[in-house]
């Protein structure tokens, strides 16, 4: 009997789907309709025919009944758009305030979205880029340890004919600018790099012409990029010309190929083959395995693990430079090196994963607090809409429908929000490229993708920041609305409290970092580094003769406004170059490491700095010229002698002239940074010139009067002396600007992240407050009307805000505190967390948020009561 | 006034026509019959709704019945803008097709 009955019900899914597109008025009566004409079909005709026709009219059906429910929809959408609109309209101040803060937050958001995912996305174009690494290398200098970019000069061929795990080797030489003479003597400076062929096979940089393979196989060949071959040959063949450098030496180009990619880590215009420095030289620069200057790059085969590979040339340098050997050489993948990478002789365009989490962390709350604000207003703003939301309730809304017209109405918002957060995107992009330093660009069509996200972004924050207010709204008694016995409940306003003080709290901490970040930026460019940096201009002077040099120096010395000049090889605040130094009186096997930079007589007095010990070079002391030197504290105290002047040190091969030197100790240098502020001051030793050699750097120390003039002066003499050649001078204090510029980036962006989320926290202060006042405009007459004054009313409705300002304040101090700390701890040298700054970041809130306030309290207690009181 | 559309004229005199039994199910038959092709339910489903948001017919409820599996069924009644549509559309056909002959036959 129940079988029977069950059977003769219509087919379940397909009853099931036609009332999914039913409207819940119509769903029983049309079912029924559906279930009349079955039961009639099941008794004249049977149940196959009656199921049969249940199922095809089902399906016949379906069409229509979706059309005419999106109809519907449509309809009620556009009810729905209407009352959105309206209200926009209506409360405009409201409107401007949660549109402007949720699209500032989001175009802020969004430009560091952006700016992290081109960091991410470096050298992420290689096929291969899961498989290729930098051998790099970790040289003990008996107990400390350095890390390597580079490897020892011979060790690409060793790696490309011992191992079958690696399928392509190349040397990867940074060869620094080069310059190219166009017709009409116009000079241009490109980046070079010096490869082998097989860099075409590990890296998958677009070709344009001629054969990859081959390209850099022979001495003096040339690899142009697009833009430097259309530069130097203009709309002619460039492949199988030749091109000029100034290294003298003319250069055949065999491959063009398309300009590297802004997110690539090795960065260049145009690639020179590896075998030219092999080709130039008496002896090989490649033979000795000591020399620890090539940076090479291997593809490894498909198969092949980077810890399986590492464990298999960990040791190799043993073989190779004997079994005392303690260095060791790994592979670091492609993945870790723009961000990761922190070793010596680092030639990549490197980032900072640091500035990274710190970006993504406070654009993430300046996004939060945007939508806190949107939260705030639309819940405070309840009262509002009570009676619509209670009208609606009587005349058959569903609760599900209202919370969906507020969710529809705050997504609505945020989509107008995000329209506005593209317009500023697109106008502070230059500014922003300009704080971080890169190329960022926005275009509609190539970065869909990122707009599809940026679409999705909106929606989630109109969602998520709409389902409070929406659930809040729509729970209203439509009986209680409508009397107007409407309280906005404490529940509601302690909410309201706790996020206030939540965006206080976060405009603190991002306050007093701000501070801390600029103090300890400030501090690196300007503490005392132990030389004078001001008004230095230093310049690279190419290969020159110590005759020729001499002849320069005099000549630039004339202008009066030209105070010093030196040359050195290294510059003074980057001295790169480290050896192992022994001494008189040493136990066998003992030594130190030390950095060793070549100067001439001039150069401890161009830049000022002090001998505190012995004498520093002196023309006037014709034996000076080649075996003389001077060690800095550092080195004379790791070393334990007393009396340093006059004794002697031995040093392995000389960088410059080669062979074992022993050398007199002729002074001591005052310790001052020959290197950026991250690392600490380590033995250091000055060696004098020899007789006929000079410098690679020269420095000019010139008077702060007239400094245009100067520069152009010493520009011509330059341009005579080398024709061939760029002027490319720089300042040294902006040398050191571009030192610290990871710790500037991260200051800047927090700083404007910082006002920008203290701005958005005003918005949702100053909306709160007139709404409160709003709230309390007929308490306010009555106390008026009793006396009070419009000072202690004032006060009343401040003293409240000022509450949730304090509060937020006392919660930020200990967490900024603590992360602040942190990030010191990043600094060998950095400033002392002062507590004036929690203070001062405080205050700040404080005043802020007050001035926000007291414009709607002073208007409201200003106002009269007769006004306020009148319509009861 | 908005000119009722065809399939919304039909539906309309078809409730016209049934006089307080019109449901669902009888309009469907009414209008299958007279069109002389089959009617799906959707097909007159979306015409009722528009006529009566254009507030040409009347909805009332009755009480379920076993026959409709414990469904109740709604009838159909029409208003007076709804007889009066239906009097515009055929005065507007009147007239059109009163000069047609004379077309038609030259």
């Amino acid at each position: 009997m129940t079988s029977k009955k069950s059977r003769q019900h219509p087919p379940r899914l397909c009853a099931w789907l036609l009332g999914q597109f039913l409207r819940t008025e119509d769903r029983d009566h049309r079912l029924g309709d559906f279930e009349e004409v079955f039961h009639y079909k099941y008794r004249s005709s049977g149940r196959y025919v009656a199921h049969r026709w249940y199922r095809v009219q089902a399906l016949r059906t379906l069409p229509g009944l979706i059309r005419n429910s999106i109809y519907w929809s449509l309809t009620m959408f556009n009810n729905y758009l209407t009352i959105a609109l309206r209200n926009i309209r209506r409360h405009k101040v409201f409107s401007f305030i949660n549109i402007t803060g949720l699209a500032i937050g989001l175009a802020m958001f969004l430009l560091v979205a952006r700016y992290i995912h081109f960091e991410l996305s470096f050298d992420r174009f290689h096929d291969n880029f899961e498989r290729i690494c930098r051998v790099e290398q970790i040289i003990d200098h008996n107990g400390p340890k350095e890390e390597l970019a580079t490897g020892p000069a011979p060790l690409s061929g060793a790696l490309a004919t011992d191992f079958p795990e690696i399928k392509a080797v190349s040397r990867v030489i940074s060869g620094g600018r080069v310059t190219l003479t166009l017709e009409g003597d116009q000079r241009i400076q490109e980046r070079c790099f010096l490869a082998d062929s097989a860099f075409f096979s590990i890296f998958s940089f677009p070709w344009v012409k001629g054969d990859s393979q081959t390209a850099l196989d022979a001495p003096y060949s040339i690899v142009l990029t697009e833009t430097v071959a259309e530069k130097v040959f203009g709309q002619d063949e460039a492949l199988g010309e030749v091109v000029r450098l100034d290294d003298g030496n003319d250069y055949l180009v065999t491959g063009i190929m398309a300009d590297v990619p802004d997110n690539s880590h090795i960065t260049f215009d145009l690639l020179l083959s590896a075998v030219t420095i092999s080709a130039g030289a008496e002896t090989d620069p490649f033979s000795l395995w000591g020399d620890n200057w090539v940076p090479v790059y291997v593809l490894l085969g498909p198969q092949q693990s980077v810890s399986s590979v590492n464990e298999k040339i960990r040791f190799i340098l043993k073989k190779y430079q004997g079994e005392q050997s303690e260095n060791e050489l790994y592979l670091r993948p492609l993945s870790r090196i723009h961000l990761h990478a922190a070793v010596s002789h680092e030639f990549a365009l490197v980032g900072s994963v640091k500035n990274i989490y710190i970006f993504s962390a406070i654009a993430l709350f300046v996004l939060v607090i945007a939508g806190i604000n949107f939260m705030n207003l639309t819940t405070a703003r309840s009262a509002d809409r009570a009676r619509e939301v209670g009208l609606r309730k009587v005349s058959g809304a569903q609760r599900s429908s209202l919370v969906r017209q507020f969710l529809g109405e705050s997504i609505f918002t945020a989509l107008v929000a995000m329209l506005a957060a593209v317009v500023l995107m697109k106008i502070f992009l230059p500014e922003f490229n300009s704080i971080v330093n890169r190329e960022l660009s926005l275009s509609f069509t190539q970065d869909w993708v990122f707009f599809a996200g940026l679409l999705g972004v909106a929606l989630l924050v109109g969602l998520l920041s709409g389902i409070y207010p929406a659930f809040f709204l729509s729970s209203f008694q439509p009986v209680n609305v409508l009397k107007g016995k409407y309280s906005s409940g404490s529940r509601n306003v302690l909410l309201r409290k706790a996020l206030v003080v939540f965006q206080l709290f976060i405009s603190v901490v991002l306050i007093s970092g701000t501070i801390i970040i600029l103090q300890q930026v400030n501090y690196l460019l300007h503490k005392d580094l132990g030389y004078n940096t001001d008004q230095m201009l230093t310049f690279p002077s190419g290969s020159l003769e110590e005759s020729e040099y001499r002849v320069f120096r005099n000549q630039i010395i004339q202008n009066p406004n030209v105070i010093r000049v030196a040359t050195s090889d290294y510059m003074v605040h980057s001295s790169s170059n480290w050896t192992r130094v022994s001494w008189e009186g040493a136990e066998d096997g003992q030594w130190i490491k030390m950095n060793v930079n070549y100067i001439d007589e001039d150069l401890l007095e161009t830049y000022g700095m002090n001998i505190v010990k012995g004498r520093g070079f002196s023309r006037e002391f014709g034996a000076d010229k080649g075996n003389v030197v001077i060690l800095n504290e550092a080195a004379v105290k790791e070393i334990g002698w007393e009396n340093p002047v006059g004794r002697n040190i031995r040093y392995g091969r000389d960088y410059k002239l080669g062979g074992l030197g022993l050398v007199e100790v002729v002074g001591v240098v005052e310790d001052f940074h020959f290197l950026s502020l991250h690392n600490p001051v380590t033995p250091m030793m000055l060696r004098l010139y020899p007789e006929d050699v000079s410098g690679w750097n020269v420095s000019v120390k010139i008077s702060s009067q007239d400094i245009p003039a100067t520069n152009a002066f010493i520009k011509d003499q330059f341009t005579e002396f080398f024709p061939d050649s760029v002027f490319a001078y720089r300042f040294l204090d902006e040398d050191f600007e571009r030192m610290y510029q990871e710790e500037r980036k991260s200051g800047k962006v927090i700083f404007y992240l910082a006002v920008l989320a203290i701005f958005i926290a005003c918005l949702g202060l100053f909306g709160l407050a007139s709404f409160a006042t709003k709230q309390r405009t007929k308490e306010i007459g009555i106390r008026k009307v009793m006396g009070a004054s419009v000072n202690s009313i004032t006060w009343l409705l401040n003293s409240q805000f000022l509450k949730l300002t304090l509060w937020g304040c006392v919660l930020a101090w200990p967490l900024s505190y603590y992360i602040m700390n942190k990030w010191l701890q990043n600094f060998l040298y950095r400033v002392p967390i002062q507590i004036w700054v929690f203070g001062l970041a405080g205050f700040a809130a404080v005043c802020v948020a007050l001035m926000t306030v007291s414009f709607q309290s002073i208007r409201a207690a200003a106002a009269s009561p007769s006004e306020s009181l009148r319509n009861e | 006034m908005k000119l009722l559309s065809r399939s919304e004229e039909i539906v309309l005199l078809a409730i016209w026509r049934l006089q307080g039994n019109a449901y669902g199910v009888s309009i469907r038959e009414q209008v299958s019959q007279a069109t002389g092709r089959e009617w799906t339910f959707g097909a007159v489903y979306v015409p009722l709704d528009k006529l009566n948001h254009k507030g040409f017919v009347n909805k009332t409820l009755s009480e379920p019945t076993s026959q409709r599996g414990g469904r109740s069924k709604c009838l159909y009644v029409l208003t007076k803008t709804g007889k009066q549509a239906l009097r515009e559309i055929r005065r507007v056909q009147e007239t059109l097709w009163e000069d047609i002959p004379k077309v038609a036959f030259d």
